[in-house]
């Protein structure tokens, strides 16, 4: 009924994972990754998103993403986010753990069906 | 690292990143709005849809910044910048705190580093805290210093407890430097003192045993102290090699020493002829022997008969050998004082840390609304806490700095101020750093604790409580505050009260009657050259004399013997009294010319001076002094009788003349009693004798002028040299001058210094006290007006204030009192009066009173002015 509760909490090391994700296609802006995970959960993730910014900010400092301020259409600035090569390292690891946690996850639920 | 740096480049750059951070915020929310109005939403509906998906724009963006903050450092910038702006706009604390810090430090790091100068490391030699000075008494009698013959330091160098016997003699010599006639003093050393003292030379060399062989005539060669080869040589370099005229004698210079050694202060050191004279001793006990044991094997070793006291009568037996340290000897007195100075002045430091935590604490009280709203607002306890001692760290840390410049400063001043030959010129005083750091440490920490108080008060409190009329964690603050008042104003009385011994000390010594007028009486020192004894030398010594009373502004002038100006002790003798006595009698002896008595204003109470006939005829008559004629002649007149005085049969050093000489002298007058054993000793009874009576070579030419003495150096040295051109004349000083160093000086220092502290810790208290009235009272204005408005009187509301103050400083009066009754035993020692004397205990109370009383009214004066209802409208903080 309310779309606050049916909204999964999304763990900080997930929304990492995600951004990585999205990044790996290709370079893109704050605006366009929000959208871009909004779009591919078909809205069931549905972050704020402002909470996206501080976590971009975390992952350039931890230098898994560069960033750069580029025009966009002409009239004004946007900061381009892309993957750097740390980065890539990174996604692979992080992708590991989150199989190894449905994995996880699942053997449990498995367990209790059972 | 990368990580770290680029975090430092994020802090340097903050402005624009900050610029960037709130554009990128601002484009996403203008990009989602744009796409909201694209789909069909009105412009407000999209604006505000967009900026509600967005979240809390400023948590948000705080939550990047702390990103990429430093964070430690971030909000060290921050706090110290709120300090800064919190202590320009209330400098009062900031300032009383900071001078109250650097007092204290400077204070105590001074007086501390300048006791521990004088104690630890007072002296270059080796071995120095094994030189002892040996003494000796007879029976009863004072103990002396022993003069030693080579004989007899020979016996005592085979005790085995001393590893060191040094024999030195010091005297005015006659030296002439490029052809330029100077008296100096010089010494003569035993061959092995350099050695012993083990001090190496600066430039060259010193005595060794092959270069001052046993004949004195190849014993030609001189060493220099570092002073007289910089006023003499002007540091030269090539000094080595040079000839010195000692006495009529070349000796070539063979090295310089450096500056610390100073043995006895004399300019120069020349090497010591081996003969039967007595000389000075010094001794040095051997490692690990105490002076107890060495001194019962010196009591046993002067029995041996190789060793007559000049002055006793044989009795060897009677004899008590005493062993006092170097440093004892020389510094003595001092020593005693400045350790009451160090009790003194760690009071003033507990008093100026106590005012440190009084302000500190009393900031905090007014600031606990404050501190509160933020509290509840959000901010964390750390963060409080972290931002309270930024700001008292601030105020500690430049109090820090303000003692350290405060302690250099006033080691300067003290070491300046301590009169000459108080202290022996070899002693190094420097700041030692150990005790200024451990001050600092100790004073910033009290302020530190001070300072964050009332964020502990406020952690144990209510937070509803404030603003309303409760006292927020101020009871226990409040306590605090009542027993460091106690506290200062206990060490306030006890600081006044050892000033006031002191000054009464002073004042009883500068008005103790001498028995003579020592003012506009210069002193000049000559050796005079002939043969002592003779005729020739009296003739000479008085030719002398009158041409230095020719000299204009001059009243009068006397010649004396060598002996140091009264009230130093001069040279004492035996003395035969028939009828009376056995040779066994001291007394004080000096010869003087006639001219003495009137030069220096001692009155005739019998009889008569000697006339100029007698005196140049060398008759055998003298005057003695009313305390000689009390005792020995207590129902007769002494005047026409004959005593023996055994110091004439005597040379300088006290060996017997040969072949002796008629030691009779009949007494001719009595002169009043003129202090001669200290200023506060008795007068000790004393001869005189005509000077030509000895006719020594070293006199003091005492030059009474009708004004200053100053002027008449210039013509008084052409009118001698009219007498004889190669006769120097040394310009001692003044009468008032010796007095003064000899006497007053000491007593002086300690009177300035106490009353300086004393007058600090009272100024120190008043800012405690003041600071305590204030703080407590603010917290009860809404007290105090409600009560205004329902009638009370301006009065009423002062006295209300007065009596619970002035019952913390009552409290800390008797506190003080208490102190003195311990401490008074002790301290008395140095002071010479007690310090529980009614007088000055009274006047102490009653200063603390009056400075208290000012203290508390000026806030309390405020407060009952103030007008109720503007307080109890608006709100007053």
């Amino acid at each position: 009924m309310n779309p606050q509760r049916d909204k999964i909490e999304l763990l900080r090391g997930t929304l990492d994972m995600l951004i990585l994700r999205t990044l790996q296609a290709g370079p893109a802006h704050g605006h366009q990754i929000a959208k871009h995970i909004q779009r591919s959960t078909n809205d069931v993730l549905q972050i704020e998103h402002g909470s996206l910014y501080p976590a971009l900010h975390r992952l350039e400092r931890k230098g898994w993403l560069a960033s750069k301020w580029e025009s966009g259409d002409g009239r004004r600035e946007l900061k381009y986010y892309r993957l750097t090569a740390r980065g890539k390292k990174q996604l692979v690891i992080e992708e590991s753990k989150w199989q190894q946690l449905v994995r996880a996850i699942a053997q449990v639920a498995a367990r209790v069906e059972s | 690292m990368r990580k770290v740096w680029r975090r430092i480049l994020w802090w340097s750059r903050r402005d624009r990143e900050e610029l960037e951070l709130e554009e990128e915020l601002r484009t996403h929310i203008v990009i989602e709005t744009g796409q909201r109005l694209e789909a069909g939403d009105n412009p407000e509906e999209a604006g505000f849809t967009a900026r509600r998906s967005f979240g809390n724009r400023a948590r948000i963006a705080e939550e990047m910044r702390d990103v990429w903050r430093l964070g430690w450092l971030d909000q060290l910038r921050q706090d110290m910048r709120y300090a800064f702006v919190t202590l320009t706009r209330n400098p009062g604390y900031a300032i009383g705190a900071i001078v109250s810090l650097g007092l204290g430090i400077g204070a105590a790091t001074a007086v501390f580093s300048a006791v521990e100068g004088l104690v630890l490391n007072p002296y270059p030699y080796s071995g120095a805290d094994r030189l002892v000075v040996m003494s000796q008494a007879e029976g009863a009698g004072p103990s002396r210093r022993t003069f030693l013959t080579g004989d007899q330091a020979r016996l005592l160098r085979q005790a085995r407890s001393l590893d060191a016997v040094i024999l030195w003699d010091q005297s005015w010599m006659w030296t002439k430097n490029e052809g330029i006639p100077e008296m100096v003093q010089g010494g003569r050393l035993s061959q092995n003192v350099f050695q012993l003292l083990g001090v190496p030379p600066l430039v060259g060399r010193t005595f060794t045993d092959d270069s001052s062989t046993a004949t004195s005539d190849s014993a030609l060669v001189a060493v220099l102290s570092y002073r007289y080869w910089q006023t003499h040589y002007a540091g030269a370099s090539n000094v080595i090699g040079r000839t010195l005229q000692v006495d009529d004698q070349p000796y070539i210079i063979i090295g310089i020493m450096p500056e610390r050694f100073r043995f006895d202060n004399v300019a120069f050191y020349i090497p010591m002829p081996s003969d039967n004279n007595r000389h000075y001793t010094l001794l040095r006990l051997r490692p690990g022997v105490s002076t107890a044991a060495a001194t019962a094997e010196l009591q046993a070793l002067v029995q041996q008969p190789q060793f007559d006291f000049p002055e006793s009568r044989g009795g060897r037996r009677d004899v008590r050998v005493s062993l006092t340290t170097l440093r004892d000897y020389e510094a003595g007195n001092l020593h005693n004082m400045l350790g009451i100075l160090l009790g003194a002045v760690t009071l003033l430091f507990v008093i100026g840390c106590a005012d440190v935590s009084i302000l500190f604490i009393g900031r905090g009280i007014q600031r606990r609304y404050e501190l509160a709203v933020r509290r509840a607002v959000g901010a964390s306890q750390t963060r409080i806490l972290r931002q309270l001692l930024t700001e008292s760290l601030v105020v500690s840390m430049a109090g820090g700095v303000g003692g350290v410049a405060v302690a250099y400063a006033l080691l300067a001043v003290i070491i300046a101020w301590i009169p000459p030959g108080v202290i022996p010129g070899e002693m190094d005083i420097t700041i030692d750093i150990r005790v200024l750091v451990f001050a600092a440490v100790v004073a910033v920490l009290a302020g530190v604790a001070a300072g964050l108080s009332p964020a502990l008060a406020l952690s144990r409190s209510k937070l509803s409580g404030v603003g309303g009329r409760s006292e927020v964690g101020t009871r226990g603050t409040a306590r605090t505050h009542r027993l460091l008042t106690l506290v200062q104003c206990a060490a306030t009385v006890v600081l006044l009260a050892a000033a006031g011994a002191a000054l009464r000390t002073l004042v009883v010594l500068t008005t103790a009657p001498l028995g003579y007028n020592p003012q506009n009486v210069a002193v000049f020192a000559a050796t005079l050259r002939g043969s002592v004894g003779t005729q020739e030398m009296a003739d000479y010594a008085e030719r002398i004399r009158s041409a230095a009373a020719s000299v204009p502004g001059v009243e009068s002038v006397a010649l004396t013997g060598p002996a140091p100006t009264p009230p130093v002790e001069p040279r004492r003798s035996l003395i035969e009294i028939p009828g009376v006595s056995d040779d066994d009698q001291e007394v004080v002896t000096a010869e003087v010319s006639r001219e003495y008595f009137s030069t220096i204003r001692a009155p005739i109470r019998a009889g008569r001076i000697w006339t100029d006939t007698e005196d140049r005829r060398r008759a055998h008559i003298g005057v003695i002094n009313e305390t000689m004629a009390r005792r020995y002649w207590p129902n007769g007149n002494p005047i026409g009788q004959r005593v023996r005085l055994a110091g004439l049969g005597k040379n300088w050093d006290g060996s017997t003349k040969s072949p002796p000489n008629d030691q009779w002298i009949e007494i001719v007058g009595v002169i009043g009693d003129v202090r001669n054993d200290g200023l506060s000793r008795p007068v000790l009874p004393e001869v005189w004798v005509p000077y030509s009576l000895r006719a020594l070579g070293a006199v003091l030419l005492l030059v009474r002028t009708s004004g200053s003495p100053a002027g008449i150096t210039d013509e008084l040295k052409r009118k001698i040299a009219e007498v004889n051109a190669e006769q120097p004349l040394m310009a001692s000083s003044s009468l008032e001058e010796r007095l003064w160093e000899n006497g007053w000086a000491r007593q002086q220092f300690a009177a300035s210094l106490f009353s300086a502290c004393a007058t600090l810790a009272l100024a120190l208290a008043a800012v405690g006290i003041y600071s305590v009235v204030a703080c407590a009272v603010s917290l009860r204005t809404r007290e105090f007006a409600l009560r205004m408005a329902l009638g009370a009187s301006n009065a009423r509301i002062l006295g209300d204030i007065f009596t619970s103050s002035m019952m913390t400083i009552a409290l800390g009066m008797g506190g003080g009192l208490a102190l003195v009754a311990i401490l008074h035993r002790p301290i008395s020692a140095w002071t010479e009066s007690s310090l529980w004397s009614p007088i000055s205990l009274m006047s102490s109370m009653i200063a603390l009173a009056v400075v208290g009383c000012c203290a508390v009214l000026i806030p309390a004066w405020r407060t009952a002015t103030m007008d109720p209802m503007r307080i109890l409208r608006g709100r007053h903080f």
